[in-house]
């Protein structure tokens, strides 16, 4: 009977979804269910259902490994208690472990693919390597917290605290002045470095000075180092100083690091950062100028992201959230 | 976007409620469809994959008893409240009752609140797990 073997079809493919312990008390439920509406529908129109109408009685019934999943107990990989840990856990991974690499990687396509080429054969082989990395990683860290999930005695990782071993607070106001004040104290150390540096360029190069020196693309550069120099003095200044606009110490920083971007660009542009001495090898200058390349692409991604984030912040600085106090003195 | 999130909170909103009519109903036995049919007479809709799956729940945590018989020819599953299950629905029905004076309170703008009816942190651990 054609209305039956749809009925069959449909029982079948709900029970390839079901566990075998309980599948045949459940299918008997649902065929018994199924049958009650149909013959209702019968008694309704006074004959026979057609199969049309049975197949729209079970479509409107559910996708057989829907119906199916409604009996299956809720799963979870990782449950709700210790899903905060894992999100944490894979971006402490992903910020500290897998962004570096792949900002390097970008810094080598960019500006250094003979390097790439060299080392991992082509851009995308370095790049498909990053990408098992990820998954790998991905899938480890998930698998661990999997395991942890069933093993982990969850009540009491859920009540078994104590609100008195919180970490202590920060003592924010010393923390932030202690660190303005070092801000300020190597801020003036790094003036007097670069003031130092023309008459004595081993302060930068080394041993190096022996046989390479300074290209002439620092000349121009080097009277903007003092500007971001003076920029970061300023900043921690205007942190010490009370009663200072809150957005003028952002606005600083923000200057400072657009002032350092646009310089460290201007150097890249450049190709050529360090000549030979009169007598040195030049294969040793050609190493240290790819060193060179390396460090300010790396240097420049990394400001632009710091500027991106800045920029972000300083339009943020101002939200009303921010000006509540988190806890009200009694 | 406004549908599905009204959905989802209707859902949420009915989830509860559900499970109180469910367990009420089967004060007196019933078998699944009859027990469908009386809810759907009684203005509760409640989809076939939602109540069957929510029947065997409630069994297997002891608030319902089944078993197969067989009425006009048919063999049917006929569910009815157990012991546990009745204790059970007289704590939901004053905890329902309880909360609908306390909306009632709230949607009339009236400040006293009755009894707070706020689970323990034991409850809230055991609904987490």
């Amino acid at each position: 009977m054609p209305s039956s073997d749809l009925l069959s079809r449909y029982l079948q493919a709900i029970g390839f979804w079901l566990p075998r312990a309980t599948k045949h008390d459940i299918l008997a439920e649902i065929s018994e269910d199924l049958h009650s509406q149909i013959d209702d529908r019968a008694a309704g129109l006074g004959r026979l259902l057609n199969d049309a109408e049975i197949a729209a009685v079970l479509k409107q019934r559910g996708r057989p490994f829907v119906v199916a999943g409604t009996f299956l107990p809720q799963r979870q990989l990782i449950g709700p208690v210790l899903f905060p840990i894992y999100l944490f856990v894979l971006k402490i991974v992903t910020l500290c472990y897998l962004l570096p690499w792949f900002l390097v990687w970008i810094g080598c396509v960019a500006f250094g693919r003979g390097y790439l080429v060299r080392h991992s054969g082509s851009e995308l082989q370095g790049l498909s390597t990053l990408w098992i990395l990820f998954w790998t990683l991905f899938g480890v860290i998930t698998f661990i917290f999997a395991i942890l999930d069933r093993t982990s005695n969850r009540a009491k990782l859920i009540s078994d605290w104590d609100p008195r071993k919180l970490p202590k607070m920060k003592p924010e106001q010393a923390r932030r002045m202690a660190k303005d004040i070092a801000g300020i104290v190597f801020g003036v150390l790094g003036i007097v470095w670069l003031l130092a540096i023309p008459r004595y360029p081993f302060l930068i190069l080394g041993g190096g000075v022996f046989f390479i020196k300074f290209a002439p693309v620092w000349r121009t550069a080097y009277p903007w180092f003092f500007l971001i120099c003076g920029a970061g003095i300023a900043e921690n200044i205007v942190g010490l100083l009370r009663n200072m606009p809150a957005w003028v110490r952002p606005v600083i920083k923000l200057a400072g690091t657009s002032l350092s971007l646009w310089i460290v660009f201007t150097l890249l542009r450049a190709h050529t950062w360090f000549v030979a001495q009169a007598g040195g090898n030049p294969h040793w200058v050609l190493i240290v100028n790819s060193i060179a390349f390396f460090a300010l692409s790396c240097n420049s991604i990394i400001l632009l992201i710091v500027f991106i984030v800045q920029a972000w912040k300083l339009s943020k600085w101002n939200s009303p959230a921010s000006r509540i106090p988190l806890v009200r003195n009694a | 976007m406004d549908n599905d999130l009204f959905e989802n909170l209707r859902l949420e909103l009915r989830r509860g409620t559900l499970i109180v009519a469910v367990l009420a109903r089967l004060r007196t036995e019933q078998y699944g469809y009859s027990l469908r049919k009386s809810l759907v007479d009684n203005n509760l809709q409640i989809d076939e994959n939602t109540l069957y799956p929510l029947l065997r729940r409630l069994e297997t945590q002891g608030l319902l008893a089944s078993e197969w018989r067989e009425e006009d020819k048919r063999t049917k599953r006929f569910y009815r409240l157990s012991p546990a299950g009745e204790t059970v629905l007289a704590r939901l029905l004053q905890e329902h009752q309880s909360m609908n004076a306390a909306l009632d309170c709230i949607l009339r703008g009236n400040p006293a609140a009755p009894e707070s009816q706020t689970p323990h942190e034991e409850e809230r651990t055991n609904a987490i797990i």
